[in-house]
């Protein structure tokens, strides 16, 4: 029973990237021994700054790109380029606009699903879902030209995506899209994977990973640095709280009675925000407050989050997702 | 099928492409005609000067070349009698005049500068007549009753100017080469389909290439879709200049318009293999590409003649390889085959090379994109 157990979850597994090393021509290493596996069903979020690798590795996932170490297997098989069969189950959204400027949004969606779809009505009825699931029904017969950014943004991804793939790529959809245009894509995604799809998600913008990603890799220099879902990547810190207050007269000794405060990790100004940084553990607010009554420090508005993905990667990097 | 009509519709939907296939041929054939003038073998050819040493001015061969005449009974040659021997030796020498003709042993004897068409025609004419004097001897000798049909159509002086001026356009002249040249340059244009269909194919080449090479249509079948695609459109644009050349500016092509078309059919084959072999070879963007395969094109052109015609004999004499690898230069052999020569054999062994090349070069695109990674995207 304990082996079929086993033997069921390893089948889940649908991508397996096994100690792969990219070294590009000028030298720059891309990727560094990088591993991870994919299981069947996740949102899987690549999440890195730019020139992390993420790119990289979704290149060579596809053979598109050759590397000098390393195995990639896709629904248990080793990928090649000429495994069109592995590729018949995969859609892929690029990082860069890639549609027909001669075809209308319709035919554009309709060519891309007719390399994976033969039969004619099939195909049809996949365009029109398609064009449904970005909502660019009112845009159907537009040249990508007149279209603005989120919305060519949209037919990027119906043409990724018309022929149902069972895993489905996406590099950094949401690049230089208009929050609208975003959280419809985000939505878009979310509800894919709800019908079924596999996701592999990157960007470098954490709060979309955060969002919609059911497991997170944190990767840089082309490695990675940590990997899990957002509660165990969070919880791996020291960090529990951040305050942010607003000080009316902001001098430096504040800091220092800041610091002594029991369980602060780090005080320091943001223009006129005083900002606290505390560990886990019970909330130190009432602790903060409490001196600055004392010492009659006036403060205006407060505000408490808790850690975000940038607060893991700074604290692992010692640098901002964004830098 | 399918792929087939969608690529058409996106090629022509392409304004750029439209311009430079259907639009700048006729532009350029349009510009050739107004500038050349109304072209016509009357008002291009004049008499010309053949100079005959005064010694030998009663021959049977003067009295025939005196009798030539084209067009509305014009005189083809004016012979011109009045000089000795050593006096038009030292004229040829001092390069007064570009031929004579004197007998040595009752033999013909002609120097002449081989320099144009004027010079190709009397060249054409004693050539003819020394033979033909030669199997009027031998049927004499062998078939004497016989003789009397030899020497009749040995003398029709008409038979001299038609081979000697067209090959098989006894109407046209040679301006009319420009003609076929620009048919020529218009199949060279079909390179830039070439560099289009790597574009759109190489993973490396574009973000529409890299979406294209994710899917699991073969990468043969793209190629071979979208060459006919791009063989289907430039050809139909070579039809139109072919038509518009023939039927609106009244430009003969003599009795080979259906071979024209056919060396225009294989020329646009090549014409694509060739870009599209060379764009698998060049790395970088669409523009680096087509300015690299514009200087190749340029560069077969002037090997192959159309620039300066005595490149194109230097090839030959020194290099013929060089000439037999080149498209640009077998796309020339075969029009000059049809023009020049009137030879069909030349003309089909040049075009069938021409074919050969084509389908290796295609080949070898398929065995540079097939299976490829790349170092980048």
């Amino acid at each position: 029973m304990k082996s079929n157990l086993i033997k069921s979850w390893e089948d889940n597994m649908i991508v397996k990237v096994k100690n792969v090393s990219k070294t590009y021509k000028n030298r720059l290493k891309a990727l560094n021994n990088l591993s991870f596996e994919v299981r069947e069903g996740e949102i899987y979020g690549l999440l890195g700054p730019n020139g992390s690798g993420k790119t990289t590795s979704i290149n060579c996932l596809l053979s598109l790109l050759n590397y000098e170490a390393g195995e990639i297997e896709i629904f248990e098989e080793k990928m090649t380029p000429e495994r069109y069969d592995i590729k018949a189950k995969i859609g892929f959204v690029p990082q860069n606009i890639a549609v027909f400027y001669e075809l209308t949004v319709y035919e554009n969606i309709d060519y891309f699903c007719g390399l994976y779809i033969n039969d004619k009505e099939k195909r049809k009825a996949l365009v029109e879902e398609a064009i449904d699931f970005v909502s660019l029904n009112d845009y159907r017969n537009f040249y990508p030209k007149k279209l603005s950014g989120g919305l060519i943004r949209r037919l990027n991804i119906a043409c990724g995506i018309a022929h149902k793939p069972q895993l489905v790529i996406f590099d950094e959809p949401t690049v230089a899209v208009d929050p609208q245009s975003r959280n419809k894509i985000l939505e878009g995604i979310v509800k894919l994977n709800q019908q079924g799809a596999t996701i592999i998600y990157t960007s470098h913008y954490m709060e979309e990973v955060e969002q919609i990603c059911s497991y997170i890799v944190i990767m840089d220099k082309g490695e990675i640095i940590m990997h899990g879902t957002k509660e165990k990547l969070k919880n791996s810190i020291s960090l529990g709280e951040s305050c942010e207050i607003h000080i009316d007269n902001p001098k430096a000794e504040y800091i220092d009675l800041i610091k002594q405060i029991p369980n602060v990790l780090d005080c320091y100004y943001k223009d006129q925000l005083l900002v606290i940084k505390s560990g886990k553990g019970k909330t130190n607010i009432p602790n903060i407050l409490n001196v600055f009554t004392t010492h009659n420090i006036k403060y205006g508005k407060l505000y408490s989050s808790i850690p975000t993905l940038n607060d893991v990667f700074l604290e692992v990097t010692g640098k901002h997702l964004r830098d | 099928m399918r792929m087939y009509l969608v690529r058409i519709k996106c090629l022509l939907r392409n304004k750029d492409n439209v311009f430079w296939a259907f639009i700048f041929p006729l532009l350029l054939g349009t510009f050739f005609y107004l500038g050349f003038g109304k072209l016509s073998m009357d008002d291009s050819l004049n008499t010309i000067n053949v100079y005959v040493t005064s010694h030998d001015k009663d021959h049977q061969l003067v009295t025939i070349l005196e009798d030539i005449s084209y067009g509305d009974g014009k005189k083809l040659f004016k012979v011109n009698t009045s000089f000795d021997l050593d006096q038009l030796n030292q004229s040829f020498a001092d390069k007064e005049i570009d031929n004579f003709i004197y007998l040595q042993d009752g033999l013909i004897n002609y120097k002449i500068i081989e320099n144009g068409i004027e010079e190709t025609i009397i060249k054409s004419v004693l050539d003819k007549y020394i033979q033909g004097e030669a199997l009027v001897r031998k049927v004499m000798e062998t078939n004497p009753e016989n003789v009397e049909k030899v020497l009749s159509s040995f003398l029709n002086p008409k038979t001299y100017l038609v081979e000697a001026t067209s090959g098989t356009n006894p109407n046209s002249n040679k301006l009319i080469i420009y003609f076929y040249a620009l048919i020529a340059m218009a199949c060279t244009f079909a390179s830039y389909w070439g560099i289009g269909l790597v574009n759109d194919i190489q993973a490396d080449a574009s973000p529409l290439a890299t979406r294209v090479n994710i899917t699991p249509t073969h990468k043969l079948k793209l190629i071979l879709i979208y060459t006919l695609a791009a063989i289907t459109i430039h050809f139909t644009g070579n039809l139109g200049l072919i038509a518009y050349l023939k039927y609106i500016l009244g430009i003969e092509f003599a009795h080979n318009t259906w071979l024209i078309i056919l060396t225009s059919l294989i020329g646009t084959i090549s014409g694509i293999a060739l870009g599209a072999f060379l764009s698998t070879i060049i790395k970088g963007t669409f523009d680096k590409k087509s300015g690299i395969i514009t200087t190749i094109s340029l560069l077969l052109s002037f090997l192959s003649g159309l620039m300066v015609v005595d490149v194109k004999y230097l090839v030959q004499k020194n290099a013929p390889i060089l000439g037999l690898i080149n498209p640009t230069n077998l796309l020339t052999e075969c029009f000059y085959s049809l023009y020049y020569y009137n030879d069909i054999g030349k003309y089909f062994y040049n075009l069938g090379i021409l074919a050969l090349i084509s389908l290796i070069l295609i080949f070898s695109t398929y065995l540079k994109m097939r299976g490829n990674k790349y170092d980048s995207i």
